[in-house]
């Protein structure tokens, strides 16, 4: 028997085309400022005075930590360091993971917190100046250690001028052409902090839905 | 002032070319300060920007110019062109942006490179080779369970009861995990799978059939939904979502995040609501026009553009069942492009023979008015030929490859070099026209089409190859002709008419016509 014809609804809910054309090239950027960089990139874009650290990190017994939250730049101060020492040995121990520690002098290590017992024990009394990003502060245990400490708490090296220079950065690394660009103020990072705190990355996902949007056409935010 | 000042220029004024074109333009270097260059190189490659991290292909480099010592006030002119990549094509998404760049650089010892970069839009054009490779799969899908239990809220439960336990009985951590975490975890899993026995206990197994899950805007795409219910049911409808995400991973910093974004999405009902009777398959055909867009699959490292089918029976009152399925959606120019280079590698067929009208036209539900083209006369002779009598047109017998008029269109078809429209048209001068056929049998499998005649809609699908070719066909047998029991390797034999051109299989579809 035939099967009777039934009608087919259709609800488009959403739809979003790509748009064939250069990309922001209406906000004169190549890209959304504020997505992913590469690490290059964000070597590059450094706002670190890293210079007060060359004489602590002559001596073989130092140890200096970034400590603070996610997105507080630890990140960008240990690559900045890092950018400044030809010999150097980096590695960032990623979420759920071991890493082994490279040889490097000083030898900086992200994400120390996830260092196992025995590579703390190790490190910590190793001879070799050290820089860590963590969100512990492993003080204590580096001056058992026998290490000479500073400590950088990182969420207070923000301030809205600061901030607002930071971003502006990454706005005009992306830059297209000669012309000008979309900014963003003083006030608003300002706003920013106070909503955020000095959690970048969180600042940085914010403004890359509001560069997202901006359809208008070149403003200030 | 900068060393050089660096000009890319494309020849085509919107920079955008196709894949596999040729992208060409100028390199203008204007020297502005005395200085020693190690070389001039353009680079090419792709690369993703947006939420994810960047995943970026195969740099490719020209030399422009090799060692030399540029003078201020010097200007030069360097032209480039090279071929554009197949794949992938420029997107331009939420969190997922994909974009071909030429890059210039002035190598200049100790000291920062004078460089350049600008984007240039690739759109589709010459498929890929896993494009080419990959179109004959098949897929065969069947339907898991799934609760709509999400497991953020399961966990969300766990821990804030848990919390709450441990708050009234002033537990420790350690009470907390092994009194309230895991007791919950074990009540949470027997909840999911009573949930799970609950819906298979009244929807019974659900077959998804998907004949192929590679597809493109514009294409047909179609499936099919089997199952029969164990108990009665009242369904407020089953439905297909399709949909499209983003998908970015961004690992710097402390943790690793996803971003997801829906990019399309339409939900198509494939039946209405009802009651379902116990015990009576419900066969739902599912086809549809794939929707126009210019957002393809992309699989990438950190960075995907996922397509899918949600199916969804909505039981009132019960949970439901759903079933995702994967499709790779690619530029429909990939599909035709595939079908142009590989058609011409169809065998050469023989002469062409009769072609014949069919008695009942009305049957078939086509248009049987057309007639042959000149170039496909009649010439041989069918008789000595003919198949088996009307009726029983199933022969499985060890004969000489016959000679068949179908022959002349398998060549007429090779011949095609632009192969969309001018195939399409071919097709369609010759829909309805009953030829005799024999098909060496690789398959047969049950119909499971909406859009055929009544008389081929309970019967079976052949697939196969043209006696005497290496031409693929689909033939659609009628209803009362029971050919279940062909094997691989036999042969069926009879006469069909044209019905269409299949794009992505490069095969001719046809169906049984009852006289012979």
């Amino acid at each position: 028997m035939a099967r009777p014809q039934r009608a087919r609804i259709k609800v488009s809910i959403k739809i979003a085309t790509s748009r064939l054309s250069l990309p922001y090239s209406h906000l004169n950027l190549r890209r959304n400022p504020f997505g992913e960089f590469s690490v290059a990139e964000r070597v590059a874009l450094a706002d670190v005075d890293v210079d007060q650290f060359d004489a602590l990190l002559a001596n073989p017994t130092a140890a200096l930590q970034f400590v603070g939250e996610k997105g507080y730049g630890k990140t960008t101060h240990l690559l900045a360091i890092r950018g400044r020492f030809a010999e150097a040995g980096y590695v960032h121990i990623a979420e759920g993971q071991r890493a082994s520690i490279p040889v490097g002098r000083p030898l900086l290590i992200d994400e120390a917190q996830r260092l196992t017992w025995w590579q703390q024990w190790c490190v910590f009394r190793g001879r070799v100046p050290l820089v860590l990003g963590t969100h512990r502060d492993f003080t204590s245990l580096l001056l058992r250690a026998g290490r000479r400490v500073r400590t950088i708490a990182v969420r207070d090296c923000m301030d809205p001028p600061r901030l607002s220079r930071l971003l502006n950065a990454r706005i005009g690394w992306v830059r297209r052409a000669d012309g000008p660009l979309p900014r963003v103020r003083v006030e608003t990072a300002a706003q920013l902090l106070q909503q955020f705190g000095p959690d970048i990355r969180s600042i940085e996902h914010e403004l890359y839905a509001v560069f997202q949007n901006m359809n208008q056409g070149i403003q200030d935010v | 002032m900068s060393k050089c000042d660096i000009v890319i220029e494309f020849d085509q004024a919107d920079r955008t070319y196709r894949g596999g074109e040729t992208v060409s333009g100028m390199v203008r270097v204007q020297v502005n300060k005395d200085l020693t260059s190690q070389g001039i190189t353009l680079t090419r490659y792709w690369k993703t920007h947006g939420r994810g991290n960047t995943d970026a292909g195969t740099k490719e480099e020209q030399t422009l110019a090799g060692e030399s010592e540029l003078r201020a006030g010097e200007a030069f002119e360097f032209p480039f062109s090279f071929q554009a990549d197949c794949q992938p094509l420029t997107y331009h998404g939420h969190h997922i942006n994909v974009d071909h760049y030429v890059r210039v650089n002035v190598d200049v010892p100790w000291a920062f490179d004078p460089k350049a970069e600008e984007e240039y839009i690739l759109r589709p054009g010459r498929p890929p080779e896993q494009i080419r490779d990959g179109l004959d799969r098949l897929v065969g899908a069947r339907g898991q369970l799934q609760s709509r239990i999400s497991r953020w809220l399961a966990s969300l439960f766990v821990i804030a009861a848990a919390g709450v336990l441990g708050v009234v009985f002033h537990w420790k951590p350690f009470d907390i995990f092994v009194l309230g975490v895991l007791p919950m975890l074990v009540l949470l899993g027997l909840v999911r799978s009573f949930w799970k026995k609950l819906v298979s206990s009244r929807v019974g197994e659900v077959q998804i059939v998907v004949p192929r899950d590679i597809t493109a805007p514009g294409e047909p795409w179609s499936c099919q939904l089997r199952f029969t219910p164990r108990k009665r049911l009242e369904i407020n409808g089953i439905t297909a979502k399709l949909e499209a995400k983003e998908s970015a991973v961004s690992s710097s910093g402390t943790r690793t995040r996803r971003y997801r974004r829906t990019v399309f999405e339409k939900l198509y009902t494939v039946r209405p609501a009802g009651t379902l009777a116990v015990g009576m398959p419900v066969d739902e055909p599912f086809s549809i026009t794939f929707p126009d867009t210019e957002i393809y699959t992309l699989s990438k490292l950190s960075n995907h553009v996922r397509w899918s089918v949600q199916f969804r029976i909505d039981i009132v009152r019960s949970p439901d069942w759903t079933q995702d399925q994967s499709l790779h959606v690619v530029p429909a120019e990939f599909l035709k492009e595939v079908d142009d280079s590989q058609v011409s590698t169809v065998a050469t067929p023989r002469p062409a023979a009769t072609l014949m009208a069919p008695e009942d036209s009305s049957e078939t539900g086509l248009d049987m008015t057309e007639k042959l083209p000149d170039r496909a006369e009649p010439t041989a002779d069918v008789a000595e030929t003919a198949g088996p009598p009307a009726g029983d047109p199933v022969v499985q017998r060890e004969t000489t490859p016959l000679v068949s008029p179908l022959l002349a269109l398998v060549e007429e078809l090779s011949q095609v070099r632009s192969f969309g429209d001018e195939h399409a048209e071919i097709i369609q001068r010759l829909q309805g026209q009953v030829v005799e056929l024999a098909i060496e049998v690789e398959r047969v499998t049950s119909t499971y089409r909406s859009s055929i005649p009544d008389s081929h809609g309970r019967g079976k699908t052949i697939t196969g190859t043209i006696v005497g070719s290496e031409q693929s066909v689909e033939l659609l047998t009628r209803n009362d002709n029971d050919v279940g029991d062909l094997g691989r390797g036999e042969r069926w034999q009879g006469f069909a008419v044209v019905s269409d051109w299949d794009t992505l299989y490069k095969r001719l579809r046809m169906l049984e016509s009852p006289r012979s």
